[in-house]
């Protein structure tokens, strides 16, 4: 039953739905029956926490433990946010209605850096203090994980722990412990004290850090037995790995609503500014059959219409051909489509080509990153204009008018031409339908360039690189709108603004947790959401803290600086990413890992080579 | 092929779904099924589902109904009942599945049971109802797609109970409901407000029943 004092407000919200759960697939245990409650924080809205495979994969993993009950939590939107504030609500867990501040552990996936006020947001909500030093035992644990756990020191001074790497077999870990200190009756400080002992638990308070006077980190100095280096954990094999029989299907619809098996996991493709590329690292495949049961257990459980075969690059499944043959006969008896987010067009075998086409029907996109072929192999991006050009022709003679190429302006070692051969691109694509005899008649072709802003990232060889300033960005996307002849060509730019806030928070360090906090306090919630975000308040949270923005975003990082995030081992060795770092100035391509190693370091988190080819050689 | 009538409830957190998810999460609780449904033949076939009255987002239904087409006709219709069950979250619940018998252009009338909350308290809300509802038109504006209709509420009311707490009101009402009129009780509500003044402070609506023009319960 939904609380009195919770259903009195509902009918005043948009989107109700998304504050009251009871949908198919979540799960009601016994409070009387559980020993440890775990509230999983989404911090952004539930149509975009409810798309999130990582979340639903730990739901069901802690749920399917005796005694554990993990509830789901969603940053409310800001109606519903004004109305728990002024009714008292404290936030609760959408399962149980209880509020989480009476939880054991409260866990947030931490995506995207725009998301940390949001964070803070919904610990205030709570009722809970932000800062760690401010909780004493009667609080519940504040743990994060996700993709910026690989550099979390900008909010290291409000979580107790992080979890680095892979959740599968790091929770349960994790969450023995809680039970065990629960038990044994442990203070906070020794649970994190022997927290810090499992592989993967990084407990930023038995952490010293030391600054230099020119503002960068001298040293990290662990204390009480913590490990100096914390290595992330990955499961070796992924095709063995747990993976739910169910999934939460929301009522109301969410970002990506539909069934979703993870055919793989890392990338070969070492792209040099894509931090997913480097932090998921060894790459690891999951057996077909494993993956077509997966499917065919989680289209009967859910219902969904759709089943994504989602991973960074689908196509580098070196057995997806087998899969689709497999998946194709069932799937069209049940009337289920197969999405494939995420192709490469370079890898394709005719007769995989023809089966993705049965299942095919989203538009044509194309990320080439850079205009030019000499940045594109700059930024290891190994695709050339002639396959861009080839796929579209492909494209157009079966109908298709429109086509979206991704960019990035800002890359290390651009210049002004490599802008212009966006454009040139561009054209170059639209010419391509022009003079095509079997074009689709009564239409023009309609090519749209979508330009972001480069943020460079922790654990990527662009790790030492400046951003832009505000200026240069502004300048480029100034150039580009002036440059456009065409009115077949659209251009769309993100501001530079957010991107500006992504890269100080990326590479930040502990300084940096005042100025979130005050962000957070002047207003700073769901900030990923344009209309939301106020570059203002950043800068003058900075300025405040006597902190300059550029020292973080545009400052080029010396091979020999202590970075704020080298005591995280994500697998990879500084000499590797220094050595890439080093080839994009020479615009040397580095071969993807399937054709040779690269030496990244990552295979030893493996204990042997990534790929049975290699295994001699290493 | 047979017409089958599904009735089910629609309560607590399932009040708050739309009519657009309500359909959509019904179809994906017959793809959770092995219920010979039909499908629609055209470019995007999907299991043919007709809803004779749906129900505005924010009410519990206590017996509301939607119909589908069984492709095998000898398919047992409590075990439609209960697959849909197994298949439904916890507060949509199947009452019966059956062959249908009316036509959904026989729906008439709809009731509800209404409670206000107040902190005024029961006895102020029902002199306030009492009130409205002894005046001899109750005029209200109804927009609809294309244009504002000016409608009197009054003589479309039948109030078939009403019971006094001290916080609260609760009304038991009969309103025309089905294709040819339709009155949502929220238009009546908000007369109300705007005739008292304010909002109350928490409202319910539970639909009850639908009925056809002999009164007899849609079957």
């Amino acid at each position: 039953m939904i609380p009195a004092n919770i259903d009195r407000q509902l009918l005043k919200v948009q989107k109700p739905a998304r504050y009251c759960g009871g949908e198919m697939g979540s799960v009601q245990k016994d409070r009387e029956k559980t020993d440890l409650r775990f509230a999983f924080c989404f911090p952004d809205l539930y149509e975009v926490g409810m798309s999130h495979l990582g979340m639903k994969i730990l739901y069901s993993l802690i749920n399917a433990q005796e005694g554990m009950w993990c509830e789901r939590v969603f940053a409310p939107d800001t109606d519903f946010e004004t109305i728990l504030r002024r009714e008292k609500i404290p936030l609760y867990g959408l399962e149980s209605f209880d509020p989480i501040r009476d939880f054991d552990v409260v866990g947030f996936t931490l995506q995207y850096e725009m998301c940390y006020t949001t964070v803070l947001n919904m610990l205030d909500l709570a009722g809970i203090p932000v800062r760690a030093a401010d909780r004493g035992e009667e609080w519940p644990l504040i743990i994060g994980g996700g993709p910026c756990a690989c550099n979390p020191e900008p909010m290291a001074d409000f979580f107790d722990l992080f979890q680095l790497g892979e959740g599968e077999e790091l929770m349960l870990d994790f969450l023995a412990l809680v039970r065990q200190a629960k038990r044994e009756g442990l203070s906070r400080r020794e649970l994190l004290r022997r927290a810090a002992q499992i592989p993967g638990i990084y407990v930023p308070s038995l952490y010293d850090v030391a600054y230099r006077e020119d503002g960068t980190v001298a040293a990290v100095t662990p204390r009480e037995g913590a490990p100096a280096k914390v290595q992330k954990r990955i499961v070796k094999d992924i095709s063995a790995m747990y993976f739910p029989e169910n999934f939460v299907v929301p009522f109301t619809e969410a970002v990506h609503d539909r069934a979703m098996v993870e055919v793989l996991r890392g990338c070969i493709r070492g792209c040099r500014f894509c931090q997913a590329g480097y932090i998921y690292r060894p790459f690891r495949e999951k057996d077909p059959e494993v993956l077509d049961g997966q499917a065919r257990t989680l289209c009967t459980a859910t219902g969904y219409e759709e089943v994504s075969l989602t991973s960074l690059s689908t196509s580098d499944h070196s057995r997806l051909e087998p899969l689709m043959e497999e998946m194709l006969p069932w799937t069209q008896q049940r009337k289920v489509n197969i999405a494939l987010p995420s192709l490469r067009v370079d890898n394709f075998s005719p007769r995989l080509l023809e089966l993705v086409q049965k299942v095919r029907r989203s538009g044509l996109t194309f990320a080439p990153e850079a205009g030019s072929q000499r940045l594109r192999d700059a930024i290891n991006k190994n695709v050339t204009e002639e396959e861009v050009l080839a796929t579209a022709r492909t494209a157009f003679e079966g109908g298709c008018t429109s086509m979206k190429l991704y960019f990035m302006m800002g890359l290390p070692t651009e210049t002004m031409e490599d802008m212009d051969a966006m454009l040139d691109l561009a054209q170059k694509v639209v010419d391509l339908f022009d003079s095509l005899p079997n074009r689709p008649k009564g239409r023009g072709v309609q090519v749209t360039i979508s330009v972001a802003c480069f943020v460079p990232k922790p654990h990527t060889p662009f790790q030492f690189e400046p951003q832009d300033t505000l200026e240069q960005f502004r300048e480029k996307q100034k150039h580009l709108l002036e440059t456009v002849r065409s009115k077949k060509i659209r251009v769309n730019y993100h501001d530079a603004a957010t991107s500006r806030v992504e890269a100080i928070l990326a590479r930040g360090d502990r300084r940096l947790a005042p100025v979130v906090e005050a962000v957070w306090r002047a207003g700073g919630n769901l900030e990923g959401w344009d209309e939301h975000f106020s570059p203002q308040r950043w800068e003058d949270a900075l300025s405040a803290a006597g902190l300059s923005g550029d020292f973080y975003a545009c400052r080029r990082r010396d091979y020999g600086e202590v970075l704020p995030w080298d005591h995280l081992d994500y697998g990879l060795t500084k000499a590797f990413l220094i050595r890439e770092d080093k080839k994009a100035w020479e615009s040397v391509t580095t071969e993807n890992c399937r054709e040779k190693c690269a030496g990244c370091g990552a295979n030893h988190l493996l204990g042997g080579a990534c790929f049975e080819a290699h295994s001699g050689v290493l | 092929m047979r017409l089958i009538r599904v009735f089910f409830e629609k309560r607590d957190r399932a009040k708050y779904i739309s009519h657009l998810d309500l359909t959509r999460c019904m179809t994906r609780a017959f793809a959770r099924t092995d219920i010979p449904a039909w499908f629609t033949e055209g470019f995007n076939p999907h299991v043919y589902m007709t809803f004779a009255l749906p129900i505005p987002l924010g009410f519990e239904g206590l017996r509301e109904s939607f119909d589908f087409k069984l492709s095998e006709d000898g398919y047992p219709l409590e075990r439609v009942r209960d697959q849909l069950n197994a298949a439904l979250p916890p507060d949509i619940r199947v009452l019966e599945a059956a062959a249908a018998v009316r036509k959904p252009e026989a729906i008439t009338w709809a009731d509800y049971r209404i409670t206000l909350w107040d902190p005024a308290g029961g006895e102020a809300l029902a002199a306030d109802w009492d009130r409205l509802l002894a005046k001899p038109a109750i005029p209200v504006e109804k927009k609809t797609k294309h244009k504002i209709q000016e409608m009197d509420l009054r003589p479309l009311v039948t109030q078939l109970g009403r019971r006094v707490e001290a916080e609260s009101l609760t009304l038991d009402l009969r309103l025309p409901g089905g294709g040819a009129m339709n009155l949502n009780p929220n238009l009546l509500l908000g007369a109300l407000w705007a005739d008292r003044g304010r909002e109350a402070e928490y409202v319910q609506v539970v639909r009850t029943a639908i009925l056809t023009g002999d009164l007899a319960p849609f079957a």
